[in-house]
């Protein structure tokens, strides 16, 4: 018997076991295909057939950056290139990411770095060859990244959290720039959006609202008074507002607690608001995690004669963030959807830009094309991100009784 | 007390120790003095208080009247004493306790490197010689939940004592472990009872008791209502408290 006719056995065995064991599993199983035929089959037509994808190729420049001008690009581009080095660093220090993973997490980096770099040659003459330069080399210095740090090069999880804090700084001077330098020119983030922008308030979010909402929980499980009072005042506020109503309020009261010389962009208040709000959010998860601790993790340490500081740091918090990561990812990916809703406050971020892009006269219509695209865009880096968390899960569960 | 000769040089001496719980008198006046070297088990029934009191020796619990001092530092309130009477004490609990987040090695130096600053490089060895000691250096890779409750243990005292504590307190340390894991661990304590480091024992074990215990204390209610030497203890005990209490223990 050939291995063809073997597997093939396998799979009316398998049919029979897990769809058609008896009548009513068997309608049931009919039932669902029948279903999957009526929604996916009208899906298919439109992607291939019905629709005008001419309305994402033509404004591709927009979703991926809003109105940055297109001269700068090239900072766009090339801190894609070294955000991919750092992500492939990242993936290799994942010892329990097996290659599949780790195939399957650099396949979809590339299409995210495709839809910045890649695509935005097609409306920008003369680009194009420059842009494929940048996507090989964000591809080449990911492999890089990730085989480096195979072979315990730096494979320590400290040096990438150090690399992450200089390449956010780093990104946002190179996007930036200085005003009257003519090497790097000034570029006003009111013209950063799209994805970019998604991007920088999502990463920027999270790096900030972490260790602020580590200083939170461990506020609210204090002894003195004030502090106690003062983070629970903070979080309950916080977290009994909507994201939106503080995006509002952002707006107008940051300008009232600011000197009237410090003007703060939008963007910045904007960056605050979602901070806070993820921050708050933050803290009552990592507080479930100090919670679940055992009281005799806290004796232990005392009486090794390690000070309060030492024991937070070395024994508690890492023991119970560990225990939180799924809800702290969750929080993650929760922030970077939720920053759709700055739209509303006038920034040109990812759902910003579809908005404009169906608001343009010659492509009327067209919500469907913009919306699907958009809602791919979205879910792909929130399945990278969910990647990422189940195999950080798995790694940080050694040792865990 | 009394048998002490005077000239020895006092490692803990505590003077009508008060604790409460709320309502609950849980410390009603114990005093005892420890001599460097001297191994003191303390028994009583559950509840009687022999547990809060050595937790209370590195303010694990707080006493609310009386006087402790530790290796001439006098506990009270000021953080400081707390720290220098901790690094003079060591703690090895019924739970273990160990952190499960950390391998067995880096469970050992931490303290050392933290608190006795002392280099990586050298606080390793002395956990690997640690190890050694308690009879599992093939461990030192692991991480805590890798191992029995036993060895488990023995890895809590190799923690304790690569802080190179004047003092070691051992709270109920066989009680979670399965029969067949005493031993092993009870084996560890009477190697370093003949070593003549300091040691406190909360415990059950009558044969641990009598083979190394240079003194038993016999709290009931807060009390230590009698103190003596192992012999006379478990032969011809004064206070009927006792003989009822080792008549049950000693019964079965």
């Amino acid at each position: 018997m050939s291995s063809h006719t073997v597997s093939k056995n396998m799979m009316i065995l398998w049919l029979r076991k897990n769809m058609f064991s008896s009548w009513r599993s068997a309608l049931l199983s009919l039932g669902s295909l029948w279903l999957a035929y009526l929604i996916l089959v009208p899906i298919l037509v439109f992607v291939v057939h019905d629709a005008n994808w001419e309305v994402i190729v033509d404004n591709i420049h927009l979703f991926a950056v809003g109105s940055y001008p297109a001269d700068q690009l090239w900072r766009v581009f090339l801190n894609v290139v070294l955000l991919m080095g750092l992500i492939g660093g990242t993936v290799a220090t994942q010892t329990t990411m097996g290659i599949k993973s780790a195939s399957l997490f650099m396949l979809f980096t590339a299409c995210a770095l495709w839809i910045v770099i890649g695509g935005n040659g097609s409306d920008r003459e003369g680009m194009n060859a420059i842009n494929h330069y940048f996507l090989i080399a964000g591809l080449g210095l990911y492999l890089l990244g990730y085989t480096t740090t195979k072979k315990k090069a730096f494979s320590r999880a400290k040096v990438f959290g150090i690399g992450w804090l200089l390449y956010i700084l780093l990104s946002l001077i190179l996007l930036s720039g200085f005003t009257g330098n003519s090497f790097l020119p000034k570029v006003t983030n009111h013209l950063w959006g799209g994805l970019l922008l998604t991007l920088l308030v999502t990463v920027v979010g999270i790096a900030a609202s972490f260790p602020f909402g580590i200083a939170l929980a461990l506020g609210r499980k204090s002894e003195l008074p004030v502090i106690k009072l003062f983070c629970i005042g903070f979080i309950e506020t916080i977290r009994g507002v909507p994201l939106i109503t503080l995006l509002f309020m952002g707006q107008v009261l940051i300008p009232l607690f600011l000197p009237p010389a410090l003007v703060v962009s939008n963007l910045v208040r904007v960056m605050i608001a979602v901070t806070l709000f993820a921050a708050a959010y933050m803290a009552e998860y990592i507080r479930g995690g100090l919670q679940a601790l055992p009281i005799g993790q806290n004796e232990a340490a005392q009486a090794l004669g390690l000070n309060r500081v030492q024991t937070n740091f070395l024994i508690i918090l890492p023991q119970a963030i560990r225990a939180v990561i799924p809800a702290l990812v969750g929080e993650c990916i929760a922030l970077f959807k939720d920053t759709s809703l700055v739209a509303i406050v006038g920034l040109l971020d990812l759902t910003g830009a579809a908005k404009a892009a169906i608001g343009q006269p010659n492509f009327i219509g067209l919500e469907a094309e913009v919306f699907m695209t958009i809602a791919l865009v979205y879910w792909i880096f929130s399945y990278l991100m969910s990647i990422y968390s189940q195999n950080l899960e798995r790694q940080l569960g050694v040792g865990i009784r | 007390m009394g048998e002490m000769s005077p000239y020895e040089e006092k490692v803990i001496v505590c003077r009508n120790v008060h604790k409460w719980f709320g309502d609950f008198h849980a410390l009603q006046g114990v005093n005892v003095e420890v001599a460097k070297g001297e191994v003191v088990v303390i028994i009583g029934p559950s509840g009687s208080g022999k547990s809060t009191f050595i937790r209370t020796l590195n303010r694990l619990e707080v006493h609310e009247e009386g006087e402790i001092i530790v290796h001439g530092t006098v506990l009270n309130d000021d953080l400081k004493n707390i720290e220098t009477i901790r690094k003079e004490v060591g703690m090895v609990f019924q739970s273990f306790n160990l952190f499960p987040h950390l391998s067995i090695m880096d469970n050992i130096t931490l303290a050392q490197i933290h608190v006795r600053k002392r280099p990586r490089k050298q606080a390793e060895k002395k956990a690997m010689e640690l190890l050694e000691r308690v009879g599992i250096p093939e461990q030192a890779s692991k991480y805590p939940g890798q191992l029995s409750g036993g060895q488990q243990q023995r890895v809590a005292i190799a923690r304790a004592l690569a802080m190179e504590p004047e003092v070691l307190l051992f709270d109920e340390p066989t009680s979670a472990l399965d029969p067949e894991m005493i031993k092993e661990v009870l084996d560890v304590m009477k190697e370093l009872a003949r070593t003549g480091i300091t040691m406190l024992v909360v415990t059950h074990e009558m044969g641990f008791a009598r083979e190394v215990a240079n003194r038993v204390l016999f709290f009931d209610q807060g009390k230590i209502i009698e103190e003596t030497t192992p012999d006379i203890f478990f032969t011809n005990p004064r206070h009927e408290r006792s003989k009822d209490f080792l008549s049950k223990i000693l019964g079965h």
